[in-house]
């Protein structure tokens, strides 16, 4: 359920300047693990960081977003949002060192980020099941095309996650948990 | 991009010849998943009529137990080769050890017995895939491999929150899925 946080004050959190949000996403858990240096041709190692940077620029979005839904949600949906912004920072801080490994700048979060006007605990739950789909298919995209076996691993590991995200904001919505017995971007 | 054409070392050369696969060790990974699913979709279909569990657990055991048979039959068409054999109670439990899983059904009297071996289960199943990922060369058994591995993940979330429901903490535990393979 939401917070009774005026609808003002809620577009003002999701359309808010996410500055310093930036800060925490670039330095964040960025410094967890030390970067793994990728051995891979230079040409294959360009076409990695492009594909990882645009999962991480997409990791840095949900990010965002669960920042700025947590608090309008209660009970257990804010506890859920926290868990999975924990994680979700995990993921930006993995993919940065991946990047920096294939010897890559990594994207920056941007300044400010518009998720529109959610109302309401089913809209941003919505918004947030959608985020998540959108990280599946960029990761299920990227995966296959990966020049190297530890880099296909871990972005598996980190997508998995985000499967679960998945299937509990799908509980949440009264949909279905259990999708299909291959994650799809349809989750 | 840097651009920067850091010669590999020595050392990365020879990890990386050391971690491809030749097509018949590729094909003997992809059967030890296969191996591993068969198992699941045993002790699933086990637990789905096994007494002590409740009828929505039972349930919860039929559908993921199904999704376990679908994994099997995906990769066993990967592998053009069909695999069926149903493991005896014995030869599931010789299985599930050398998983690292010790477990003897006539001493599962509880759901909570039943569900915290699925939950094993499910764990051994996610570090399989995930080692796999590691050493599978062709990208797209690699693929299929990271999809599995998420439902497995799935799984693992939806057994939990079965018996521990809104514990998120606990339910969506890692941030990285690596399971437990022994």
């Amino acid at each position: 359920m939401v917070t009774h946080t005026g609808a003002a004050t809620r577009r003002t959190l999701l359309k808010a300047s996410v500055a310093g949000l930036g800060g925490i996403a670039t330095a964040g858990l960025a410094g967890c693990g030390s970067t793994h240096r990728i051995s891979a041709p230079p040409q294959a190692r360009a076409h990695d960081a492009e594909l990882l940077n645009g999962v991480l620029a997409l990791e840095q979005r949900t990010i965002a977003a669960y920042t700025a839904a947590a608090p309008l949600l209660d009970g257990f949906g804010q506890k859920m949002a926290g868990q999975f912004l924990y994680q979700e920072l995990l993921h930006a801080g993995i993919l940065r060192n991946l990047v920096q490994g294939v010897g890559g700048h990594p994207h920056n979060p941007l300044g400010h980020y518009d998720f529109g006007h959610p109302r309401g605990r089913s809209r941003l739950l919505s918004l947030l099941h959608e985020l998540e789909r959108e990280q599946i298919a960029a990761y299920l995209h990227a995966i296959p095309r990966m020049s190297t076996p530890f880099l296909r691993q871990t972005l598996a590991s980190v997508m998995a996650n985000d499967a679960q995200h998945a299937t509990v904001l799908r509980a949440q919505q009264g949909v279905t948990a259990l999708s299909g017995p291959f994650l799809t971007s349809r989750e | 991009m840097s651009g920067s054409d850091t010669p590999r070392s020595r050392r990365e050369l020879v990890s990386d010849v050391l971690r491809a696969l030749t097509p018949a060790q590729e094909r003997r990974m992809l059967l030890e998943l296969v191996k591993a699913e068969l198992l699941a979709a045993d002790i699933y279909a086990m637990a789905a009529v096994a007494e002590p569990i409740s009828p929505a657990g039972q349930n919860l055991a039929r559908r993921l137990g199904n999704q376990e048979r679908a994994h099997l039959n995906a990769l066993a068409m990967l592998m053009s080769q069909s695999f069926g054999a149903t493991l005896s109670p014995s030869q599931a439990e010789k299985a599930l050890a050398t998983h690292g899983i010790p477990v003897r059904f006539d001493e599962l009297h509880t759901e909570r017995q039943w569900f915290t071996l699925l939950e094993q289960l499910e764990g051994v199943l996610e570090g399989l895939y995930f080692r796999a990922l590691g050493r599978l060369s062709d990208p797209g058994h690699a693929l299929l491999a990271a999809r599995i591995l998420a439902s497995e993940a799935q799984h693992s979330t939806l057994l939990l929150s079965f018996r521990n429901p809104n514990n998120i903490q606990l339910d969506v535990a890692e941030g990285q899925i690596k399971g437990r393979a022994h």
